[in-house]
């Protein structure tokens, strides 16, 4: 443990702290109490707004997905010595909201593994539009925040997470598996699945809206 | 595919009469392959032939660019912010100063 004495130290200066170099990286594992501050305050503290639209996807409530958030900050207060500097931040941080969301609500739910069908088959929403002849560029225009969320919320809870960090938070496949624990191709699965589920959902709401007129029934 | 209410038989029908392009890239290929190379999630070899397949056919081309802005739709509808007093709640818990 490096021995940073003064208080509240307005401006630590890099060299006065033990393992940290030039370049602002630590080889420290271990970091002194300010140290730590600073630099969870510098990295992590931001993400904390974007931790909340993956915690609304979570829990699918703002009461919940508030809590989600502050438990998941707290762990990653305590586990930030874990944590590489240099390796991927978001990443392991998103991993501790995924399984901070299992430890806080998965054990209450207990329901049945979701088993995940294919009742969406290979239909996409593009060959919707296009057997229908309507405008795509209307279509896409047509969907509203709602439409989104509420479709993204029905899916099931693994298929959701997978879409929404791929699609949302722009995270390659090997991030997804690392966050989500889980085999990449498990990962490649869920995605695809889930975007056609999102899709059917999304075609069923453009259908209600009469944005997708012509129908099976044509 | 398995046929369902979903999935109309003839879903694909589109892909008919498409040219099959470089390294026999022909549109079901192309479809089975599309969320990978949207996702940048393959080898620079197979996106180059993919890539030439989606510049010599004009339907795949439309698919591409549709899902392209669907996914840009999606990405837009769920933007959140945290509620203000979000930050101020985690600052209490961890006991760190406001900033």
């Amino acid at each position: 443990m490096s021995d940073v004495a003064s208080t509240g130290a307005t401006d630590v200066e890099v060299e006065v702290v033990d393992g940290v170099q030039p370049d602002g990286s630590i080889q420290r594992a271990e970091l002194s109490d300010d140290e730590r501050n600073r630099l969870f305050e510098e990295q992590v503290m931001p993400l904390a707004d974007r931790l909340f639209g993956a915690a609304m996807r979570y829990t699918r409530d703002p009461v919940d997905a508030q809590d989600l958030v502050q438990e998941a900050m707290v762990k990653a207060y305590r586990s930030f010595h874990q944590y590489q500097q240099g390796t991927n931040l978001k990443a392991w941080m998103y991993r501790v909201l995924h399984t901070t969301f299992l430890s806080m609500y998965r054990k209450k739910q207990r329901r049945p593994q979701e088993n995940l069908t294919d009742e969406w088959g290979d239909h996409t929403l593009y060959d919707a539009v296009g057997k229908a002849g309507s405008a795509e560029s209307e279509v896409l225009a047509g969907i509203t925040d709602d439409a989104v969320r509420e479709a993204l919320a029905a899916l099931p809870e693994q298929f959701r997470m997978a879409v929404y960090y791929a699609d949302v938070e722009g995270f390659a496949y090997k991030e997804i598996a690392e966050i989500m624990e889980t085999p990449v191709g498990t990962v490649m699965s869920r995605i695809h699945r889930g975007r056609r589920g999102l899709q059917a959902a999304l075609e069923d709401y453009a259908r209600e809206r009469g944005l997708i007129t012509d129908g099976k029934d044509a | 595919m398995t046929p369902s209410d979903r999935t109309s038989p003839d879903a694909l029908t589109d892909l008919d009469g498409c040219v099959e392009t470089e390294g026999g890239v022909d549109c079901s290929a192309l479809f089975e392959r599309l969320d990978l190379l949207l996702d940048e999630e393959l080898e620079p070899a197979e996106r180059e032939q993919l890539q030439a397949h989606l510049a010599a056919c004009l339907p795949c081309a439309g698919r591409a660019d549709f899902e392209t802005q669907l996914r840009a739709v999606v990405r837009e509808k769920c933007a959140d912010q945290a509620p203000p007093e979000l930050l101020a709640r985690i600052r209490a818990k961890l006991d760190m100063p406001a900033s």
